[in-house]
């Protein structure tokens, strides 16, 4: 049941990608919080497709970087996401991006980055994960993105009732498909079987807007321990210019207008060589497609929202503290200010 | 009664004038057994003991993973029955979180907590779901003679609003025959007692006091069929049955003592006849009567609500004259934290006087408890937080010989409790592929 006269949030995301296997989704997971950030948007969900702990690591790493902008959207009160992590398949434990991040130490030889992800049972029910965000929102007021194979969507889909719950409250699907034949089954289950328009950000988009290494240098440079630049210089040897599917997906997502524009509608399909084939006709599936005046523009959205500093937030509580005007501490900042902008922030401590 | 054949049928009845009591399971069972059942092999039962309004600092179980060894103060009751006992974390039930519903959270964890659903906030045309047990009731009740029991010790009301806008249906029920028909729990210890053994008519408490100077035993009306069922056992079965039938006869005497009781405190007080003014004396007659059902297989599920989701009872029993809710809502005051700690240990430690009786039932070479999974657990989780994940479950027995006990188990965040329900299916013989809001069954639980 919907409550009535309730105002309606920002649009819930949930985020799926097979984290560590490139960095697009790691560049699509900042700005996603960059949007977060602004209140364009509420992360509801993150999950991760790539059986290992790292990769779910990673994606707690983010989240606790931008510790005051995650959702808590459960219902819960004050804790954060859980990373759902599928368990099917089995992907490579760690990549040069992962070991980057993760592996990074400080002078006396500990992490930088601090997560607590250290055996599978801090991860959560990748399935159970989704499907409990889809049954917070309000009717019609959530998307989700995809980036990389399918696996947890096409494991969501198997669950009684969910094909319906996802049509009540996901506005549609964005994917940048990538990878897929790590899970070729899955791709086809979704293209077959998701019940709401699917908007395809394909590798093309993404490679004809690259996102540029010198902004990891400069945009960047207003914190000197960043996970997003840490996972990009680690990624690949530098200086590239990053493919942005993923972040097309991201954007597009939170932000339809003005930045990208679709196909007619049509009908996706994988190939044999595990790609997108798309055919114009009935069906539900479109292709983002990238209006060359507007590249700049979305360059330097991407580019700008990937690097925002993390805003803030007053932890969600059912009922303020009680405080005593007398004993209160003038001393103490009030965690729902902004945070001064020409101050460092420093990583959530765990 | 006729026994026509050397092999005494599992369903024996010692029959008299409106009273039938079914005999536990006894060697001279065996051969017919054997041609009915699988050979030896006891019936596994199933039962969900739910206490209310969370248990407090319940975080503190959460001991790391592997075997279970010293028990924290709220558990320290069970003690020496570690090794009997599952610990399972990070259980979750999403359908008791608002979801949009707002306040609520007593009526839905409890409306749905056997469903695993959300039950529909209104308290008029309630709507949740059918529960697990019922579910194993349909398939393996009609065995038995009742396909499931619903006990419970506090307030049957059925209607009104209980819980900011959700029925009291949701808060005073723990089992549902269908998404529109809760089971209401029997409250009254006589009620269970005539039901099990008697014409299931209950006296009012004038017609009793007029036969209380006939009133004999139930024991004295099946004498008859006694003698002879005696007379056709041997030495083991003999004592099995003089035990059983002393169990049963203690039961009438704490029955008849709360009776003259509650007559002789208050009789104008508003509490049905038969109900003992003292928690745990009514906690223990009703899961003695529990233990004779399981006993003689009158039943193999049976539903505990201990007291109703919500409840603001208070405990002068043991000092706190505090509505329990109201103190779970301790805002951290160390002082109502202990209060709370209190309950939630007291309540443990009558299950534990159950369970003992369930450990000490044999069966074979083995007991009913080893023979049975019975979950201890609560909807919330922290009563103070109202939270719906990581719900403090345990499950004691080996389900028949199945589950590796002794251990603490954490599951993966969000792990529908509903998984725990399709397992615990499993165990019962009803094989379904989702229930709730399952997303798998729970691993790790079994022997192998």
């Amino acid at each position: 049941m919907q409550a009535i006269g309730a105002a309606k949030p920002p649009l819930g995301v949930i985020f799926d990608a097979d984290l560590g296997n490139a960095i697009d989704a790691v560049l699509a997971m900042a700005v996603l919080y960059g949007l977060d950030g602004k209140n364009e948007c509420r992360v509801v969900a993150t999950t991760v497709s790539k059986h290992t702990l790292a990769s779910a690591a990673m994606a707690e790493v983010i989240a606790r970087f931008y510790a005051g902008t995650v959702s808590a959207d459960f219902g819960a009160v004050g804790r954060g996401l859980p990373v759902g992590m599928s368990i099917a398949g089995k992907s490579p434990e760690e990549t040069p991006l992962l070991k980057g991040v993760l592996g990074r130490q400080n002078a006396e030889g500990k992490p930088v980055y601090n997560h607590g992800i250290l055996q599978l049972n801090d991860t959560a029910d990748v399935h159970a994960v989704i499907r409990n965000a889809y049954t917070s929102q309000q009717d019609l007021n959530c998307i989700t993105v995809l980036a990389g194979p399918a696996t947890d969507l096409a494991g969501v889909l198997g669950l009684p009732g969910v094909k319906e719950l996802i049509k009540q409250k996901c506005k549609a699907l964005v994917w940048a498909p990538e990878r897929l034949g790590i899970d070729s089954a899955a791709a086809q289950k979704v293209l077959a079987e998701w019940p709401t328009p699917i908007y395809i950000a394909m590798p093309e988009l993404g490679a004809a807007v690259k996102f540029p290494a010198t902004a990891v240098d400069t945009n960047f440079a207003w914190s000197e321990v960043h996970p997003i630049a840490d996972a990009y210089r680690a990624a690949q040897p530098m200086p590239y210019d990053a493919t942005t599917a993923a972040v097309a997906a991201v954007l597009y997502a939170v932000k339809p207008e003005g930045f990208f524009t679709l196909s007619p509608a049509g009908t996706a399909t994988l190939s044999p060589k595990n790609t997108i084939f798309w055919k114009a006709g009935p069906g539900q599936h479109h292709l983002l497609q990238l209006d060359p005046a507007q590249k700049a523009t979305v360059l330097e959205t991407m580019t700008t929202l990937a690097s925002a500093k993390p805003v803030p937030r007053a932890p969600r509580r059912r009922r303020p503290p009680v405080v005593d005007p007398a004993k209160a501490d003038p001393a103490k900042v009030d965690p729902a200010k902004p945070a001064d902008p020409a101050k460092p922030i420093e990583p959530t401590k765990p | 009664m006729m026994i026509t054949r050397k092999a005494l049928p599992r369903r024996t009845f010692l029959r008299g004038l409106g009273a039938a009591i079914a005999i536990p399971a006894m060697d001279a069972m065996a051969p017919a057994m054997a041609s009915s059942q699988l050979p030896g092999k006891a019936p596994v039962r199933m039962a969900f003991v739910y206490v209310p309004n969370g248990i407090v600092d319940h975080k503190l179980w959460n001991v790391a993973e592997g075997p279970i060894g010293a028990l924290p103060r709220l558990l320290k009751p069970l003690e020496g029955f570690q090794g009997d006992m599952l610990h399972l974390g990070n259980l979750t039930h999403n359908g008791g979180r608002a979801l949009l519903d707002g306040p609520g959270d007593h009526g839905r964890c409890c409306g749905g907590y056997l469903s695993g659903v959300q039950p529909r906030k209104t308290a008029v045309d309630i709507k949740a779901g059918i529960t697990c047990d019922q579910i194993v009731a349909n398939k393996v009740g009609s065995g038995t003679r009742f396909a499931s029991l619903e006990v419970g010790l506090e307030d049957g009301r059925q209607a009104g609003d209980c819980d900011s806008g959700y029925s009291c249906a949701y808060t005073n029920n723990l089992s549902w025959r269908s998404e529109t028909q809760p089971m209401p729990p029997i409250l009254n210890p006589r009620a269970l007692f005539e039901r099990l053994f008697g014409t299931g008519q209950i006296l009012s408490p004038e017609a009793r006091a007029r036969q209380g100077k006939f009133r004999r035993s139930i024991i004295d009306f099946v004498t008859d069929d006694t003698r002879k069922l005696q007379s056709n056992l041997g030495p083991t079965d003999r004592r099995k049955l003089d035990e059983y039938l002393s169990s049963i006869r203690a039961i009438e005497k704490q029955l008849e003592k709360a009776e003259n009781d509650n007559a002789q405190i208050n009789p104008g007080m508003d509490k049905p006849y038969g109900i003992p003014a003292d928690f745990a004396e009514h906690f223990k007659l009703m899961t003695d009567m529990i233990t004779v059902a399981f006993q003689s297989d009158m039943t193999r599920v049976v539903t505990f609500l201990v007291t109703r989701e919500g409840t603001s009872r208070s405990y002068r029993e043991i000092g706190i004259s505090d509505g329990h809710h109201p103190l779970t809502h301790h805002m951290f005051n160390p002082a109502s934290i202990e209060k709370v700690a209190q309950i939630n240990t007291y309540h443990v430690k009558q299950f534990a006087g159950w369970l003992e009786k369930l450990k000490a039932s044999k069966e074979g070479d083995s007991n009913i408890l080893d023979n049975s999974m019975i979950v201890y657990g609560a909807g919330l989780a922290d009563g103070n937080r109202h939270n719906h994940e990581d719900l403090p479950t345990l499950m004691f027995g080996k389900g028949g010989g199945s589950f590796k006990t002794g251990r603490r188990i954490v599951y993966r965040k969000e792990t529908p409790i509903s998984n725990m329900y399709v397992t615990m299916m499993d165990r019962m013989g009803v094989n379904v592929e989702h229930f709730g809001e399952s997303t798998g069954r729970l691993d790790g639980l079994n022997l192998s």
